[in-house]
């Protein structure tokens, strides 16, 4: 057992965190002020070769462990963890190629993918599935050769940007999974919501209107949606993981930051015991959280079963971010309830840890089921 | 166009620690990085190879672990690096680094072009690119913020406080560049996997470089360093003299003759 990163890895940390200070924390306020990511922020990520890492080599892919993934993924949501859903939303299209595509269907989508030529998204959730996966209404019939796709999907990440999306739909013997090009006739998005946090990233509905799928775009085996979906959000889980792990660590350094730079009769408020074990309680659960997201990453590059490793990492990890940020919050008094603060934007942008990718509730089911049984 | 870059490891902080004891340098729990100037210097080089062609190499002088920054520099597009490592080494001061430095740029043998950052994080003395262009008997040209090359010529713009001026230079030659000069490229994640699991830092020592011990590291320096310390920061009412430079100039002079000081 080794608790150390590769020097591979370390030099993977020292770069991204220097393109995500130099390129995206000046940019961080106003990606959340204007709930969108500048469109030439897309061309710098693709460059640096962050949409396909842990991808087979042979489609496109980096050929690199989830290591890699979580390392990149956290460093670009300390900056901005927006940007860091963007990408987080997106893994989630090629790993369900990975994973179920037949050898046509990884040579025809992963490259672009990969590349972030095509920007991926998973389309699950309903007006009434949400917690509930069976409330699923949208439906795919078949006609001829090609399936007809009708229905609506609510809160989809990444749902109008250009690529692809994996849709679940309702079929004869259950619930299937389609590739669906975003680009399609028939495909098309709402306005997206006005989130309380992770603005910028794009999470909107998808209207499906006799959307025409053909049958070689039918992903994994026909009726099998709810497994599949169960392994895909496992992935999901992993990166929202990585995502908290980079709030929590921000959230400690404004706290450092602050308690060091502010002074109450002269000294630092960092003198104050109090404000001590408010930073000592932060370092703790990020670090707590830090070896469970790191070695859910080297389970995930194992391959094998992650559901319910990736449950209780993603519930504790995000019980930790919204923790933390409340913690750090309390370092800056009445300065972090104001927007001139980075601590009151990754306040709002953690809480959403605990909601999606499945809520704490349901973790705690997956977590005792796979206990109790 | 063969370029040969210099670069330094440096703590990548400007809170730098002091042992109260021993006074060195507390390096545990401060990432390393290469020192910014050195990336400006290296991105130069990059540029000047992808207009001219030719080859980049990155030399260093520093402990085993400096390699990092070699290798960092090897994902960012450099073709070749070595590593000028040797217990003997240890202890150099600006002159005995140069003197390392030179040595090795002369076993290299042919190039056309050294680059230097003007100054370093750490030591901040900007005396290496100029003792290095000495030794080497180049023309240098300092704290240049623009540099291109037509033929055998270099013109680079060198900046001071109150304005620049446009200088020009046969190759082969030595500059020392500016943060100012460019913005360094991030290497992408399959460049850093490659530079790391594939490329080659070479290492060289004294003996491979026919250096008597006498004339490196701490022996071959010609200073000595007697104590290093942190400045305490006094309590007091700073005030700032704003204006042009005669202004802030005479300024200073009013408020030193106000106090008799001078
Ligand atoms: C806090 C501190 C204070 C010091 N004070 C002194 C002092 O007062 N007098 C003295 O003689 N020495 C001093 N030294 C030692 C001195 O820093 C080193 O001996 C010398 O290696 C580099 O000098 P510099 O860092 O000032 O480089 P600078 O002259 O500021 O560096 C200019 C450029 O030279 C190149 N360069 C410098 N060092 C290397 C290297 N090791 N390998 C490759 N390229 C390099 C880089 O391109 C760099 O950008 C000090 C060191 C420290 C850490
Ligand atoms: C920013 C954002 C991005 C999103 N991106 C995507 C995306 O890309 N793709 C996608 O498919 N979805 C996405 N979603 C949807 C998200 O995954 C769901 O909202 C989430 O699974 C929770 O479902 P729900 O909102 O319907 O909550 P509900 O299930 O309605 O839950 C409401 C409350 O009821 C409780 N509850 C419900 N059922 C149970 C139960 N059985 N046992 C105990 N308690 C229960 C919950 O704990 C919760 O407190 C996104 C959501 C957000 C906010």
């Amino acid at each position: 057992m080794e608790f150390k990163l590769t020097k591979e890895q370390e030099a993977i940390t020292r770069m991204i965190r220097e393109f995500a200070e130099k390129k995206l924390a000046p940019i961080a306020t106003q990606i959340d002020r204007d709930a969108k990511i500048p469109p030439d922020i897309h061309p710098e990520l693709r460059k640096l070769k962050l949409f396909g890492i842990p991808y087979d080599k042979k489609y496109g892919g980096g050929g690199e462990s989830y290591i890699e993934l979580v390392l990149v993924i956290e460093e670009v949501a300390k900056a901005s963890a927006a940007v860091s859903v963007r990408l987080a939303a997106h893994y989630l299209a090629p790993i369900s190629l990975s994973l179920y595509g037949t050898e046509e269907q990884k040579e025809q989508c992963l490259p672009k993918l990969c590349s972030g030529e095509d920007i991926g998204s998973l389309a699950f959730t309903e007006a009434a599935t949400g917690s509930d996966p069976e409330a699923i209404t949208t439906m795919a019939e078949l006609s001829g050769d090609d399936y007809i796709l009708n229905g609506s999907k609510r809160f989809i990440t990444n749902a109008p940007l250009d690529g692809l999306a994996i849709i679940f739909a309702k079929t004869d013997n259950g619930v299937t999974a389609f590739i669906v090009n975003k680009n399609q006739p028939g495909y098309s998005t709402s306005k997206p919501w006005e989130m309380m946090g992770l603005r910028g990233g794009q999470v909107a509905d998808i209207q499906l209107k006799d959307v025409r799928i053909p049958k070689a775009n039918l992903l994994g085996p026909e009726g099998k949606g709810y497994r599949m979906l169960t392994e895909l959000i496992a992935y999901g889980k992993l990166d929202m993981s990585a995502c908290l792990l980079g709030i929590g660590g921000a959230a400690l350094d404004e706290a450092i930051k602050y308690a060091k730079e502010t002074t109450a009769r002269g000294k630092p408020i960092a003198n104050f015991q109090t404000i001590q074990w408010l930073v000592a309680d932060i370092e703790t659960q990020v670090e707590a959280a830090r070896w469970l997201v790191y070695r859910l990453a080297y389970l995930a590059s194992q391959g094998g079963d992650i559901r319910h490793q990736s449950a209780l990492t993603k519930l504790f990890a995000s019980e930790m971010a919204t923790e933390v940020t409340s913690k750090a919050l309390q370092v800056h008094g009445s300065y972090g309830y104001t927007k001139e603060f980075k601590i009151e934007r990754l306040y709002r942008d953690a809480r959403v840890g605990e909601i999606i990718e499945g809520v704490s509730e349901i973790q705690r089911v997956i977590i005792a089921a796979s206990l109790l049984r | 166009m063969n370029i040969i870059v210099c670069l330094k490891q440096v703590p990548g902080t400007n809170d730098v620690r002091l042992d109260p004891e021993t006074g060195s340098l507390i390096r545990e729990g401060v990432p390393s990085i290469i020192n910014p100037e050195d990336r400006n210097a290296l991105e130069k080089a990059l540029l000047l190879r992808e207009e001219h062609g030719g080859n980049v190499v990155v030399i260093s002088m520093g402990p085993p672990q400096a390699e990092v920054a070699l290798r960092d520099a090897l994902a960012i597009g450099a073709d070749e690096a070595i590593l000028l490592c040797d217990k003997a080494f240890a202890g150099a001061d600006t002159l005995a680094t140069s003197f390392t430095l030179g040595s090795a740029i002369k076993k290299l043998g042919h190039f056309d072009l050294v680059l230097c950052g003007t100054k370093t994080l750490d030591g901040n003395t900007g005396q290496v690119g100029p003792q290095l262009a000495e030794l080497l008997d180049l023309p240098q040209i300092t704290y240049a913020r623009r540099v291109e090359i037509q033929g055998e010529i270099l013109k680079a713009e060198r900046v001071f406080e109150e304005g620049y001026e446009l200088m020009e230079t046969r190759l082969p030659a030595l500059v020392t560049v500016t943060r100012e000069i460019n913005e360094p490229r991030i290497p992408s994640i399959d460049q850093i996997m490659q530079s790391y699991r594939e490329k080659e830092v070479k290492t060289w020592g004294a003996a491979y470089l026919g250096l008597y011990e006498h004339s490196v590291g701490l022996d071959g320096s010609a200073t000595k360093m007697s104590k290093i310390y942190k400045p305490e920061f006094g309590k007091g009412k700073v005030e700032f003299i704003e204006g042009s430079m005669e202004d802030m100039a005479q300024g200073l002079l009013a408020k030193l003759k106000e106090r008799n000081l001078i």
